[in-house]
């Protein structure tokens, strides 16, 4: 099987070629199921995101030329599947995102989206700068759990670590982000 | 809502992030070893400091004794005689060796070593070889097929014997079958300048040196003369010495 760059499978989007969801299935699609299953859960669910992802992706290939594509697919299936997880009232909340969720929020105070001016995008700049200040491990190990919703033991075998000590590292850069938004005027 | 404000917060981090995440590898760490290995690894170490300590002084204190042998490419300066007349040579490995039998042989010139040794004076009946001419001899495995081309040191009670002395000595050996050729060798001088010596040394077999026919009245020491560079002298069979009176 013949695994094409990015720029390659970009050009078949632009070509309008169905190759190009092939190839990107091929590439990225085993990536793509596991953020959307930390999410949801629910296989069937998933599948449904991962075609709506596609399909997103179609749409907007071109004009959109993303570089990296893989970050790119991914924001897309994890938009889908949050949307989705909101949706679906019905979902019992136990997902590896919804515990990860609860994990980071306690780094926020719980009355700032009312009282501050503070915007989305604005928090996200924080996290940005953030997480520019850590170690690259730290890092990482960050944005797998709270980004791609990685379980404390999918993290914990990637870093070749107990889970334990995984659940420690990633409480004390909670910590660190907690104690790093309370500088930025964002009390808890 | 709080909840929603960070999960989108999060999701709209940097691509640079998630780029970082998903293609990074972290580095593997080592293995945990179990309680009794992590012991036993280092005794084992320090075991094996200490033999190899031990292993390098055994070498260092036998080549200062001069029992130790060359490295395998610095040691051979050897002439070899014609070898078409190999079948003739004398068989008789047992009995005292002849000029004939050594005719066809390797003969061993130098053998350079990387240390240098002090030897006493022999007492009288005593003989013994340089460093250099035992590790020779090991190197060829005390083979009868070769020789050495060997100065001969000789002390009386009273020091080195020279003059007529020397001469007798030299003439009882050769009468016993020991050959003796004149052989030409250089020293360093003044500002390395070259000067020329000729020396007499004495044709060796294996079965000569083993057997050596010792005058009670003397003590012989053994050794291979070089030039001052520590080359090999140019041995000239033509140039043997047929008498001594």
């Amino acid at each position: 099987m013949i695994d094409l760059d990015d720029i390659n499978i970009i050009a078949l989007f632009y070509e309008r070629s169905e190759e190009a969801i092939l190839e990107l299935s091929k590439k990225y699609g085993s990536v793509c199921s596991k953020v959307s299953r930390n999410i949801l859960n629910n296989d069937r669910d998933v599948e449904e995101c991962i075609n709506d992802a596609y399909l997103g992706a179609w749409n907007s290939i071109p004009p959109q030329n993303p570089d990296p594509l893989l970050a790119y697919i991914c924001r897309i299936v994890r938009n889908i599947s949050i949307k989705k997880y909101h949706a679906n009232t019905s979902q019992k909340r136990n997902s590896v995102y919804d515990v990860a969720l609860n994990e980071l929020e306690n780094c926020i105070a719980s009355a700032y989206t009312v009282e501050s001016e503070l915007t989305q995008k604005e928090l996200s700049n924080l996290i940005d700068n953030f997480l520019d200040t850590l170690d690259r491990d730290s890092r990482v190990m960050f944005i797998r759990r709270y980004w791609f919703s990685d379980s404390i033991t999918d993290i914990a075998k990637r870093f070749h670590i107990s889970n334990n000590n995984t659940s420690v590292r990633l409480s004390r850069t909670r910590e660190k982000l907690r104690i790093y938004l309370k500088k930025e005027g964002i009390t808890v | 809502m709080k909840r929603e404000m960070i999960s989108s917060a999060v999701n709209d981090i940097s691509t640079r992030y998630i780029q970082e995440a998903e293609n990074y590898i972290p580095r593997t760490k080592s293995k945990n070893f179990p309680w009794w290995a992590k012991r036993i690894i280092p005794l084992v170490a320090c075991i094996a400091m200490i033999l190899v300590t031990v292993i390098t002084l055994s070498d260092k204190f036998e080549l200062t004794h001069g029992n130790g042998s060359p490295q395998a490419d610095d040691y051979v300066s050897a002439n070899t005689e014609d070898q078409s007349s190999s079948a003739e040579q004398a068989e008789d490995t047992n009995g005292p060796a002849t000029s004939q039998d050594q005719a066809e042989s390797t003969i061993i010139t130098s053998y350079p070593m990387s240390t240098s040794t002090c030897y006493q004076q022999p007492t009288p009946g005593e003989y013994f070889c340089f460093a250099e001419v035992n590790a020779a001899r090991d190197h060829y495995e005390h083979s009868m097929d070769v020789s050495y081309l060997l100065a001969i040191n000789i002390f009386s009670e009273n020091g080195e014997i020279n003059g007529e002395e020397l001469a007798a000595e030299y003439q009882r050996l050769y009468n016993d079958g020991y050959s003796f050729y004149e052989v030409n060798y250089w020293e360093y001088q003044g500002e390395g300048e070259h000067v020329e010596h000729s020396a007499i040394l004495c044709k060796f077999s294996e079965n000569q040196i083993q057997n050596f026919d010792v005058n009670e009245k003397y003590g012989y020491a053994m050794h291979f003369i070089t030039n001052g560079d520590s080359s090999a002298v140019a041995f000239d069979d033509s140039k043997v010495i047929q008498s001594f009176d």
